[in-house]
C-alpha cells in the first residue's frame, strides 16, 4: 500500500499545475489515493477522486469529461487483476483518450512487469509515498523533496554537538572530573610513546611528501615486526591482501554512489540520527554495505577495524582486505570508505582502545571522518591497552581530535565486563572533562545493555526501560553534553532469531528517540550470529525495524516507572563517590590500577597491550 | 558482534569464478546467484524430532541445492516443530566478487 505517511516538504509546489484523475478500480479501498491526493492538491495540482467501485464504463466517462492529463489508478485486490487492467486501457485508448492522458497503475497487487505488459505509463508499487508519485506527475526524478532538491547542494551533516555548552551542572562531580582530568593531563603531557610519535611522524610524512624518506625509516622502527616487514617487504601484513588494480578501480574517487532515495530516518525533531556499524574486512564489501545501509535510512556509519590492530605497533598502508572481522585501517581504506559514505553520511572512525590511537585519529581527520571515538577507561579494561599508555596516548589523540574538530564520542563498554554503570560513568566524565579542557567536543555514549551488572541485580527483571534511562537522565544531571547511546544499543539482549533481534534493537533505538537524544548506534539482525560475516541484509533489518518503531511512537513517550529516577539518583550518587576516590589517588592510570573503575572482583583487569613503552618527553 | 573467524580468503589473482562454476548451481540459479551481495538465508518451519535434526535437515536442504558454505543462524524447536533460519554464503567478504563485474559492465 502506499505509506500512509508523508515526507514531502509541505512548501513544494509545482512547476505547473496538472489535472489528475484518481480511480480506486476497487469495490473498497481507496486510502492510498487519497494520501496521494492531499499531496497533489497541496502542491497546486487539480484533482478529481473517483469513488471506489466504479463500473471501467463509468470510468472511461468521467475521464472523457474530465480530461486528466494523468490517470492515476488505485488497485489492492489481487483476483482479476491483469484481465480488469487490460481491458481499461483497451477502452481508454478506443475513447481516444490516449495518448493525452497518461496512464499510471499503482497498489498491492500491481508490479511493474504487469503494468508495463499492458500498456500503462508508469507503476508504483507497494512502498509507494506520495513524494514519489508527486515527482513523477511534475517530470523530475524520484529523489525525497524533504531532503535535497534537484540541482541542489546536499545537506550539510549534522553536528552533533551544538548547542552544548559542556557545563557541568552537578558542581561537585564537575569540580572532581575537572581535578582529575586536570591531574592526568599534567601526567600525560610530559610523557610520550611510540603511537604518539608514529603520529608525529604521520603527519610529517603527510605534511611535506618531499621529505617523507627518512621520516618514514623513522616511523617504521617504531613499528612492530609484522607490520614493519610488510612495509619493507611491499607485501601485505599477516592475514590481509592487497586489492588487485581491477579492484580498487571500483574504490576509485571517480566512482559515483546513488544518492539516497529516502531521508534518513530519525524520531521527532531530526534526532535521533541513527548509526550503523561495518567492517567486513573488506573495503570493496564495506562500500556495499554503506550503500545499502545508506538507502536504508541510516544517518551515519561507524568503521569496526580488526581487534589484532589494537595490539600491533604501527598501521600499515594501501587498500587492503582483510581475512577476518574489521576493516584494517589504513589512509587509502579510510578515504576509499568516506567516498562510500557519500556527502550526507557521518562517518565514525574508532580509536578508542589501541595502540595506533593519536595516529588513527589524524588518518581519519585527514581522510575527512566527522567523528571518532576515545575512551582512557574502557580502553584500558577488558584485554585493552595498558593504562598509563593509553592515557598519553588518548591524550595526543584528543590534541588531534581538537585540531581537526572531530568530536569524540566516550563509550562505556566495560559495562560489559561486569563494571557497574556508575563506575563507567565515572571513567567517561574524567575522559570528557580531559577532552573538554583540551578544546575538544565529546559526546557520552552510555551503552543500553543487558549488562552483568544488572543481571545480578535485577534492575533489568521486569522491563529494558529503567535501567537505560536512568543512565541518560543521570548523565543530564551531570552535564550539559550531547548524549550517544550505543555501541550498539541493547547489547546481550538480541538473540540470533532475527525477528527477535530486530524487535529488540529497534525497541532500543526507540527508548533513545524517545529520550531526545543525539544519535544511536545499532545492531544488525545477526548481532547475536557467531557463525560467519554479517550479511547486508542483517544490516537493513534492524534499519527496516528502527524505522518501524520511530513511525509507531512519534512524538509520544515511553514512560519509565519511578525506579529510573530512583536509580538515576543513586547512579549520580555512585559516579560522585567514585571520583572523589580517584581524584584522591591523582591520576587517570593509577585509579585504574587501584580498582577504582573497575576491579578484578568486578571482571575487569588492566590492559596490558604497550606495557612498558611509555617514557618522559625529551625537553 | 564482528567476533568470528572466517575461512581463508582465495588468492587475490585467482580467477572469477564463473557463475555457473560456483558451488554446482545449475545454470539459469548460477546467473542470479552472481547478483547476490554475501549471503542467502531460508528461513522455514521444519517437522522434526529436536533441535538437533532441524539443523541437519536444513543444512541437508541448503547443500543439496547446490550451496556448499551454509551454516544454521538460528535453530528453536518446540513440541514437534523447529523454526530454522539458514544462511549460505556466496561470497564470503574478500573473495572476488561476480556482482562487481557486473556492476563494472553496467
Amino acid at each position: 500500500m502506499t505509506q500512509p505517511y508523508s515526507t514531502v516538504n509541505p512548501s513544494y509546489l509545482a512547476d505547473r499545475p496538472r489535472r489528475v484523475l484518481l480511480v480506486p478500480l476497487d469495490p473498497v479501498h481507496d486510502i492510498g489515493l487519497k494520501v496521494i491526493r492531499r499531496a497533489l492538491n497541496a502542491a497546486g495540482h487539480q484533482t478529481m477522486l473517483l469513488p471506489p467501485d466504479r463500473t471501467l464504463e463509468e470510468v472511461v466517462r468521467a475521464a472523457s469529461e474530465y480530461r486528466p492529463e494523468f490517470t492515476l489508478i488505485g488497485r489492492t485486490v489481487g483476483y482479476g487483476t491483469a484481465e480488469l487492467l487490460g481491458r481499461l486501457a483497451d477502452m481508454m485508448e478506443a475513447a481516444g483518450l490516449r495518448p493525452a492522458t497518461k496512464l499510471v497503475i499503482g497498489g498491492m497487487a500491481v508490479r511493474d512487469g504487469l503494468a508495463a505488459e499492458l500498456g500503462f505509463d508508469a507503476c508504483f508499487g507497494p512502498g509507494t509515498t506520495p513524494e514519489m508519485v508527486l515527482l513523477y506527475i511534475d517530470g523530475k526524478s524520484p529523489r525525497p523533496l524533504s531532503g535535497t532538491a534537484a540541482g541542489q547542494a546536499p545537506p550539510r551533516r549534522r553536528d552533533l554537538t551544538a548547542g552544548f555548552g559542556y557545563q557541568f551542572r552537578h558542581e561537585a562531580i564537575g569540580e572532581l572530573a575537572h581535578t582529575v582530568a586536570s591531574q592526568t593531563l599534567s601526567w600525560a603531557a610530559g610523557r610520550t610513546s611510540p603511537g604518539v610519535e608514529r603520529a608525529e611522524l604521520r603527519r610529517a610524512i603527510l605534511d611535506d611528501p618531499a621529505q617523507a624518506g627518512r621520516n618514514r625509516e623513522l616511523y617504521l622502527e617504531l613499528c612492530d615486526e609484522p607490520v614493519r616487514l610488510a612495509a619493507k617487504e611491499k607485501s601485505a601484513p599477516e592475514h590481509t591482501r592487497y586489492l588487485t588494480a581491477h579492484e580498487e578501480s571500483f574504490l576509485s574517487p571517480e566512482r559515483a554512489y546513488a544518492a539516497p532515495e529516502r531521508s534518513p530516518l530519525s524520531g521527532p525533531e531530526g534526532k535521533p540520527t541513527v548509526f550503523v556499524q561495518y567492517g567486513t574486512g573488506c573495503p570493496l564489501m564495506d562500500a556495499a554495505h554503506i550503500q545499502a545501509v545508506r538507502q536504508w535510512g541510516a544517518g551515519g556509519v561507524v568503521h569496526f577495524d580488526p581487534s589484532w590492530a589494537a595490539r600491533t605497533e604501527g598501521l600499515p598502508s594501501g587498500l587492503l582486505s582483510h581475512e577476518h572481522d574489521g576493516t584494517v585501517v589504513t589512509l587509502e581504506n579510510l578515504q576509499a570508505l568516506r567516498r562510500a559514505a557519500g556527502p550526507d553520511l557521518l562517518w565514525q572512525v574508532r580509536a578508542h582502545r589501541g595502540l595506533n590511537t593519536p595516529e588513527t585519529v589524524l588518518l581519519a581527520a585527514v581522510a575527512g571522518a566527522d567523528l571518532t571515538k576515545i575512551n582512557i577507561a574502557y580502553g584500558s579494561l577488558g584485554a585493552g591497552t595498558e593504562p598509563s599508555r593509553l592515557t598519553v596516548d588518548a591524550y595526543a589523540a584528543m590534541t588531534y581530535a581538537a585540531r581537526y574538530g572531530l568530536p569524540f564520542d566516550v563509550v562505556t563498554n566495560e559495562e560489559l565486563s561486569g563494571v557497574p554503570a556508575h563506575k563507567a560513568m565515572a571513567g567517561m566524565l574524567a575522559t570528557v572533562a580531559m577532552g573538554v579542557a583540551l578544546g575538544g567536543r565529546p559526546v557520552l555514549q552510555p551503552l543500553f545493555c543487558y549488562s552483568p551488572e544488572v543481571m545480578l541485580g535485577g534492575q533489568m527483571a521486569d522491563n529494558y526501560v529503567d535501567f537505560n534511562a536512568a543512565k541518560v537522565m543521570a548523565l543530564r544531571q551531570i552535564i550539559d553534553a550531547p548524549i550517544w547511546p550505543g555501541a550498539p544499543v541493547g547489547f546481550l539482549t538480541q538473540t540470533e532469531d532475527r525477528v527477535q533481534s530486530s524487535v529488540s534493537t529497534a525497541l532500543h533505538a526507540a527508548l533513545a528517540a524517545c529520550l531526545g537524544v543525539e544519535a544511536v548506534t545499532i545492531a544488525s539482525a545477526d548481532e547475536a550470529y557467531s557463525g560467519g560475516a554479517i550479511t547486508a541484509a542483517a544490516r537493513l533489518d534492524t534499519l527496516t525495524a528502527a524505522a518501524e518503531a520511530f513511525r509507531f511512537f512519534g512524538q509520544s513517550r515511553i514512560e519509565p516507572t519511578a525506579a529510573a529516577t530512583r536509580w538515576a539518583s543513586e547512579m549520580v550518587a555512585g559516579v560522585e563517590d567514585v571520583l572523589t576516590r580517584v581524584a584522591r589517588v591523582g591520576v587517570l592510570p593509577e585509579a585504574i590500577y587501584a580498582g577504582l573503575l573497575g576491579s578484578p572482583e568486578e571482571g575487569v583487569y588492566p590492559g596490558r597491550a604497550g606495557r612498558g613503552t611509555v617514557k618522559a618527553r625529551s625537553r | 558482534m564482528d567476533g568470528h573467524t572466517r575461512r581463508d580468503l582465495p588468492r587475490a589473482d585467482a580467477p572469477v569464478a564463473t557463475p555457473v562454476e560456483r558451488d554446482g548451481l545449475p545454470d539459469g540459479a548460477a546467473a542470479a546467484a552472481a547478483a547476490v551481495l554475501d549471503a542467502i538465508d531460508v528461513e522455514t518451519c521444519l517437522f522434526c524430532r529436536d533441535e538437533a535434526e532441524a539443523r541437519r535437515l536444513i543444512l541437508q536442504l541448503l547443500r543439496g541445492l547446490g550451496f556448499a558454505d551454509a551454516d544454521v543462524v538460528s535453530a528453536e524447536h518446540r513440541g514437534g516443530v523447529a523454526r530454522v533460519r539458514a544462511r549460505a554464503y556466496l561470497n564470503r567478504p574478500g573473495v572476488p566478487y561476480p556482482w562487481l563485474e557486473e556492476a563494472g559492465a553496467r
